[in-house]
């Protein structure tokens, strides 16, 4: 069974992008194009394996966005990335202290994105 | 009159600069450069027009100070210091009020530009995101059409079916020359067999031209006997007639026997000479023609075998060159599909500069009430907040040297 991977973004363009490169690796793929979109999805039930998220994306942002999933039961520990334009510390940081797993500076090559989610979720 | 004429100066300048500048983003729009840089020219031509206004007003507003005797007039100082010691008139000239009117029309005329760089950079997002997204699904297209090359060529197996068959044809074709062969080994034992028949036939025949020869022998020794029974029969007179008649038809008959027997000899020779030639004509000659054509078949089933060995070769090499230049394909285009994240970055930076421009707006509302305020002889409280707003606003910022790309915690 292919493993889950949640995308959380407002672009269209890097939802389709990261669909692509995901899909092509034989991973399934859940969209969600802003923070309270991904929020329902998982409260609904859904447990993907690796969530990787945008940083500025409207009323609720990644950071925000991690914390709240971080709240939901069984999804404490589930490996989740910022996948951002910015590159500043402090920006770094607060998410570190919101429970994320990693940052990532747009744009990602396929295949570094492919080593990072292959070395979070084994067997992806 | 000095600061006046000062102010007028600075702003002449201010605006001669602005204008060139906007004849350059024009021009440059109008010769295809992407409207992007454009749009960025236009920011530095907006950040112009709202510090040289700023300045120039703030200098009209400045206490005159004439020049020590025997120095030169130093540069006029900076924005800031002059912000922090304001030293305003509460009786504003006609003048100044009308110089003030002038400089708040022309910041007015700058809104239309601010906006059409607004309207510019969101049309710009939406194309681009057209764009890319078109891109995409091209690129998801061609892509999901090698996979189905790579899938159809994994699944159908068809290298290894062909070859099967191949190897099948291959087989026939061997069991097709073994039989030749096994038929021309067996036609040369059918010659061999019927050499020794041949000689059979012969020595059988001997055997018969040996008999004769004993048949005419007896009939020499009866022709013999009959001539001596005639002689016997003459010197017996009158009673040896009738013997003499028997003699002469033993006689007669010996006679008929070597005859005869001469005629069998004959024909038993003619009959050797008959097979022999037969042997000759129809075995050897024929079976020999029969091996050559055998031959020059086996040898097209040889040729045959080699060329389809060939072929099995050559399509081996075109479905693996197929496979290979499949997959080299199918790689540069997930990197394309990766790469069309560019997209989200101009949006972002396009978003942001449309930002900067909603606050240049606010903030030139704000540079205009404080020159209505200014020429009612108010109180214009902190202008400086006013210009340091732009630049302390936030936008997306490209990743330094030194920062990591990735990074996990």
């Amino acid at each position: 069974m292919s493993k889950q991977i949640m995308i959380i973004d407002d672009s269209p363009t890097m939802l389709m992008s990261l669909n692509g490169i995901l899909s092509k690796a034989g991973l399934t793929v859940v969209q969600a194009r802003n923070g309270e979109e991904a929020l329902a999805i998982l409260k609904g039930g859904s447990k993907p394996d690796l969530i990787v998220t945008d940083l500025n994306m409207g009323a609720m942002n990644g950071i925000e966005l991690i914390r709240n999933i971080r709240k939901l039961s069984g999804l404490q520990f589930t490996p989740t990335i910022v996948l951002t334009t910015e590159s500043q510390q402090d920006r770094r940081t607060e998410a570190k202290a919101a429970g994320a797993t990693g940052w990532i500076v747009k744009p990602v090559e396929a295949d570094a994105l492919l080593q990072v989610v292959r070395q979070l979720v084994p067997g992806a | 009159m000095t600061s006046a004429r000062t102010a007028a100066l600075d702003w002449r300048s201010c605006a001669g600069a602005c204008v060139v500048a906007l004849i350059a983003v024009l021009a440059a729009w109008l010769g295809g450069v992407p409207l992007v840089s454009s749009t960025a020219a236009l920011i530095l031509v907006a950040t112009m027009i709202a510090t040289g206004l700023t300045i120039a007003i703030l200098r009209h507003f400045e206490p005159a100070r004439p020049p020590q005797p025997g120095t030169v007039a130093k540069p006029l100082p900076s924005a800031p210091s002059l912000i922090e010691t304001p030293n305003y008139s509460s009786e504003v000239p006609s003048q100044t009020r009308d110089g003030l009117a002038m400089l708040g029309r022309q910041i007015d005329s700058y809104r239309p530009l601010f906006n059409k760089v607004k309207v510019e950079a969101t049309a710009i997002n939406e194309e681009t995101e057209t764009a890319a997204t078109g891109i995409i699904l091209r690129l998801q297209s061609v892509d999901h059409a090698i996979s189905d090359l790579l899938e159809f060529l994994a699944s159908s197996n068809s290298n290894d079916k062909v070859i099967a068959l191949i190897e099948r044809t291959e087989a026939h074709l061997d069991s097709n020359r073994r039989l030749i062969n096994d038929f021309v080994i067996r036609r040369g034992n059918d010659i061999e067999e019927s050499r020794v028949r041949f000689q059979d036939i012969e020595e059988v025949t001997a055997r018969l031209a040996k008999t004769i020869g004993t048949i005419r022998t007896i009939a020499r020794q009866t022709n013999m006997l009959a001539l001596n029974a005639t002689i016997e029969s003459a010197r017996a007179g009158d009673a040896g007639k009738g013997f003499a008649v028997v003699a002469g038809e033993v006689k007669l008959l010996a006679r008929q026997s070597d005859k005869a027997a001469v005629e069998i000899s004959r024909g038993l020779d003619s009959l050797c000479q008959a097979i022999a030639a037969s042997v000759d004509l129809l075995i050897e000659k024929r079976i020999e023609r029969e091996r050559s054509e055998l031959d020059t078949i086996s040898d097209a089933i040889g040729e045959l075998t080699e060329n389809i060995e060939r072929l099995v070769s050559h399509q081996r090499d075109v479905l693996e060159k197929v496979h290979g230049e499949s997959e080299r394909i199918a790689q540069p285009i997930l990197q394309l599909i990766g790469s069309i994240q560019f997209q989200d970055i101009t949006r972002q930076r396009l978003e942001s500069l449309a930002g900067e421009f909603d606050q240049a707006t606010i903030h030139l509302g704000l540079i205009e009430d404080s020159m209505s305020d200014l020429s009612k002889g108010n109180h214009v409280p902190e202008l400086t907040n006013l210009i340091t707003l732009t630049a302390t606003s936030r936008s997306p910022v490209s990743r330094q040297p030194g920062d990591l790309a990735i990074e996990l915690f």
